[in-house]
């Protein structure tokens, strides 16, 4: 009895290493460490206090969460600060991230969510298509380059019409190319619903945008 | 005749079915006119076109988020694997240190190892010192508070292996492995085992 109290006490003594977690500064060393790094083991050093696992995270998801943040609000300037806000809310909430989905699919849950909530407080400015400058039309002539802004125009139009649900489950499905176990995953449904939003979303489309 | 479900034609314009195995499609004509419909919708959808930003965006937007987040506090993890395992074994072990301890001059006394008939033991039990009431015992009723934080229905599944003592001990931090040295230094110095 003594001699494995004893033994206890040695363990808690100088002797052991402490392996608590530790913060430490990350610097472009450290980034370069973890390039290489799995989305897991990225969200294992973001927990132990390495920010510049962080950065990395960003930089593999920030396309695809401003693409969907875009198609929700439909002008740059709300994409970006709603794109900043997801990040800084996954951040905050990265402790809470248990891994069953996959990081991609939960920080489109987290675009959504924060994308539905903005909707909730304010409409977007919709963004003129000759303010979409940034988009690559060298290989177009003009006319299709006239068609497809027209398109563009009735599409993101329509798409803001249409319910929640049935917007997001189509914007995640047709745009972001997620499966439809990852639509459900992302709006928190059965797989069967997401389909049956989708089907919903085009039928209600369909009405919105005419012929087609 | 039914026709199809919402499932099935979202399947269709998946391509993860195929129209050949559906032979209701072959003979509906309405059920086609509304694949065809939802199959051009679909498309049009697609002349959305999320813009591309510059890749000096890029450079900024990481910038902007890196900066918003260096004055969070660090995300830690709330549950920590072992965090139950570590509050039951500290709360068995200082409990195992401390009953050992109340019982350790009966044990050295008066109980011998080996048979006992049933009117000896009875008898012994009378003339056993009585240990101090539980209750009164401060380390005891720290030990009682850890343990009662323990949900005993989740740990249920976590069963003690050899080497998890280790594990778990080897994971504390400097705070909790300082607590437990304190708790049993308290434990051998009062009781002297």
């Amino acid at each position: 009895m003594v001699d494995s109290a004893a033994a206890v006490l040695q363990w808690t003594g100088e002797g052991v290493t402490d392996v608590t977690v530790r913060e430490r500064e990350s610097g472009p060393a450290d980034a370069l460490d973890m390039a290489e790094f799995s989305e897991a083991e990225l969200v294992a050093a973001c927990l132990e206090g390495r920010r510049g696992a962080f950065d990395l995270i960003v930089e593999r998801h920030r396309r695809p969460v401003y693409q969907i943040c875009y198609r929700f609000m439909g002008n740059h300037e709300d994409a970006s600060d709603l794109s900043q806000e997801v990040f800084l809310r996954a951040f905050r909430g990265l402790k809470n991230f248990k891994g069953g989905s996959t990081l991609g699919t939960w920080l489109h849950r987290i675009a959504v969510n924060t994308c539905l909530n903005r909707l909730a407080l304010k409409t977007p400015r919709t963004e003129p298509i000759d303010e979409m400058q940034h988009v690559d039309t060298r290989s177009e002539s003009a006319s299709e380059r006239l068609l497809r802004d027209e398109r563009a125009v009735k599409v993101r139009a329509a798409l803001a019409r249409l319910p929640k649900k049935q917007r997001a489950a189509l914007i995640l499905r047709t745009y972001q190319d997620l499966s439809h176990q990852e639509v459900a995953e992302v709006l928190g449904t059965s797989v069967g619903a997401a389909k049956a939003n989708v089907f919903h979303a085009l039928q209600n489309l369909k009405k919105l945008l005419g012929d087609v | 005749m039914s026709h199809l479900s919402p499932d099935t034609f979202v399947d269709l314009l998946d391509g993860s079915l195929a129209e050949e195995s559906l032979p209701h499609l072959k003979a509906c004509q309405a059920c086609r006119q509304q694949l065809a419909e939802l199959r051009a919708t679909w498309e049009a959808a697609q002349g959305f076109e999320a813009p591309e930003p510059s890749p000096l965006f890029w450079d900024h937007f990481s910038a902007r988020v890196h900066e918003a987040v260096s004055t969070e506090p660090l995300p830690t993890r709330g549950w920590r694997p072992f965090a139950h395992w570590r509050m039951a074994l500290l709360a068995a072990g200082a409990a195992a240190v401390l009953v050992a301890a109340a019982l350790g001059p009966l044990r050295t006394d008066t109980v011998s190892r080996g048979t006992v008939a049933p009117e000896a033991a009875a008898a012994l039990a009378d003339q056993a010192p009585v240990a101090e009431p539980l209750q009164e015992d401060d380390s005891l009723g720290f030990v009682a508070d850890l343990a009662s934080n323990i949900n005993w229905d989740n740990s249920a599944d976590s069963v003690l292996t050899h080497g998890d003592a280790d594990r778990v001990l080897a994971d504390m931090d400097a705070g909790e492995r300082a607590e437990l040295r304190r708790l049993l230094d308290e434990a051998l110095g009062n009781r002297k085992i």
